[in-house]
């Protein structure tokens, strides 16, 4: 089945078109709202955008693979995002990861990526989109065994 | 008014772009993502010049000169900005030249060369990218050696406005590259092999034939169809190889097609190389033919004005009906350079007055028994029943006709032609002789 927006995110289009001067702006929230609708960013949904912001497929695709949010490939696993920006980085977050890798990598996806604005949380990670700060080790089987 | 480029006064005008103003002066810029037919894009940073009473260097191809601006290129300063430039954009570089199909007219080299001859200071591994990515269309991109100028990109964004290319990823992963499950797909795609200032997009048609270095260049216009692009022809005759035409290449003109060619036209090179093979006729055997009352000519529209008129001539001594009919393809027109005329010179028949009504050849075709056809497509191969053709050729024919006269191809004859806007061009010889004469030659000896 091709790709359209579910009626809510319909609606939240309708009202971010006249937020914008040009079409070109809306790629962003577009893409947003493709992947959040799907978890991932299908081809035919890039497609879909071009169309609604009138400008080649190639101009959606470069946008997608630019940011490291977006995914463009569908995975059944649940999502850990691993911040590796500076604040994080000097609190432990390689630590972090390396145990995540180590004992997790066949369950959740796990991505490493850049500051989601949690600083005075450091390290940080999320799951499922969720914030769970202070990380520690023992902290991480915690949380992933009671979920 | 007037600029002050290393010490020397240089005339210009008011407003125009400082990069311009130094290429047309032939003065040493390095630059990648600069193209005077794209623009400035300012993205490479290798433009960067001394403007005196500016902090820092300046990018030449975002400065619009002003009155005794005074600029710099060659300071020891400004050669180590170049060099720090370079560095980064050769920092993932495979360093392949002896593999490389763009070595010796590749930018990065020159620059090396000229500003570089630099350490690596990499300690990590490289990063690695697609090689060999055929992207439709004969071009071949290799993500290494690109150093991500954008003119591919501005090129199918901007001039065929089909937006095949982007950049993807980004930082140490950007490259160029197709969308997936897309391809290349314009009629103008390999001009993009010719933008690209390296190794990275090379041409399928062209790649590991001949290094260019062994290439010899001469200025001719292309002959595909009625507008008239500038080329040059780079040809290279070897021991073993009938093929001695290896490529067209654009040649600059801001009348007509500034730096472009359509693939069809830069294919067309293929025909320089199909020279007649075979027996000739004897000139005294078509002396002996004329002598008969009623004769027919058709002429190409795609030979050269002297040609022409020396065909005119002939025809006129000999009481030859002449007649030259265009090649018209409905399909083959665009609205930029390709014209569904796609005969060189038509313009060029017109001005000489030669008859090129469809319904009269037709008519005299009927009644006259001696045809001779001066390379026209319309008559090659075709068969003629109960009359005696004589064929003069630049290429090879399959049927047997009468008398049969190989001639020179373009490659091999210098001319004018006049293209589709009445712009009168002329084109040249290349160095290497053709086995056949001339066509002028041939009906000199004639007379």
């Amino acid at each position: 089945m091709s790709f359209s927006y579910n009626i809510q995110n319909r609606s939240k289009i309708e009202l971010l078109e006249k937020r914008y001067p040009d079409k070109r702006a809306l790629i962003l929230p577009l893409l947003w709202l493709a992947q959040k609708q799907e978890s991932y960013i299908r081809e035919d949904a890039m497609q879909y955008i071009s169309e609604i912001v009138e400008l080649p497929y190639m101009n959606i695709y470069s946008v997608a693979t630019f940011y490291t949010m977006f995914r463009l490939e569908k995975t059944n696993k649940r999502i850990i995002e691993v911040c590796r920006t500076l604040s994080c980085e000097l609190n432990g977050s390689e630590e972090i990861k390396k145990h995540l890798d180590d004992n997790y990598s066949e369950d959740f996806e796990i991505l490493e990526v850049e500051c989601m604005g949690a600083c005075s949380g450091a390290p940080m990670c999320t799951l499922d989109g969720k914030y769970i700060e202070n990380l520690t080790p023992q902290m991480i089987d915690e949380v992933l065994n009671a979920n | 008014m007037k600029i002050i480029v290393n010490d020397i006064p240089i005339e210009c005008t008011e407003g125009d772009l400082l990069m311009d103003v130094l290429l047309d002066n032939n003065i040493k810029i390095p630059h990648f993502c600069y193209h005077q037919d794209l623009g400035a894009d300012g993205n490479c940073r290798m433009c960067m010049v001394e403007i005196k009473g500016q902090k820092r260097p300046q990018i030449a191809c975002d400065t619009f000169v002003t009155e005794n601006l005074e600029v710099s290129t060659i300071s020891e300063q400004i050669n180590e900005v170049k060099r720090s430039i370079l560095e980064l954009e050769l920092l993932n570089h495979p360093v392949d030249c002896p593999i490389c199909d763009q070595a010796g007219e590749c930018k990065l080299q020159d620059y090396y060369m000229d500003f570089g001859l630099y350490d690596s200071h990499l300690s990590t591994p490289k990063t690695k990218k697609g090689k060999a990515i055929d992207l439709g269309c004969n071009v071949i991109l290799d993500q290494e050696r690109c150093v991500l100028c954008t003119r591919c990109i501005r090129f199918t964004s901007d001039i065929t406005k089909t937006g095949e290319l982007g950049i993807i990823g980004r930082g140490d992963n950007a490259r160029v590259a197709v969308a997936l499950g897309h391809e290349l797909d314009n009629d103008y795609a390999m001009n993009v092999v010719e933008l690209c200032p390296v190794g990275a997009l090379t041409s399928k048609d062209f790649r590991f034939k001949q290094r260019v270095w062994f290439l010899d260049s001469t200025k001719s216009v292309c002959h595909g169809c009625s507008r008239g692009c500038n080329i040059q022809i780079d040809y290279n005759e070897t021991k073993y190889s009938a093929e001695k035409v290896h490529r067209f290449r654009s040649r600059r003109n801001k009348q007509i097609n500034q730096s472009f060619l359509c693939d069809y036209g830069r294919l067309s090179y293929t025909e320089l190389n199909e020279e007649f093979i075979g027996g000739i006729s004897h000139v005294e055997d078509l002396k002996e033919l004329l002598k008969v009352d009623k004769k027919i000519a058709l002429v190409s529209p795609s030979m050269s004005l002297q040609q022409l008129s020396a065909v005119k001539e002939f025809c006129r001594n000999n009481n030859i009906e002449l007649f030259s009919l265009p090649y018209i393809d409905e399909s083959f027109g665009d609205d930029w350079l390709k014209t569904n005329d796609m005969s060189a010179n038509f313009a060029g028949v017109k001005e000489l007055g030669i008859n090129s009504s469809e319904e009269e050849f037709n008519a005299s075709l009927e009644n006259l028994h001696v045809v001779i056809n001066f390379d026209h497509k319309y008559l090659k191969n075709k068969e003629l029943k109960n009359k005696k053709v004589v064929h003069f050729t630049t290429s090879n024919i399959e049927t047997n006709y009468e008398l049969v006269f190989a001639i020179a191809n373009f490659a091999h004859d210098s001319g004018t032609i006049i293209n589709c806007d009445m712009i009168k061009q002329d084109f040249y010889t290349t160095k290497y002789k053709s086995v056949h004469p001339r066509l002028v030659e041939l009906l000199e000896e004639l007379k």
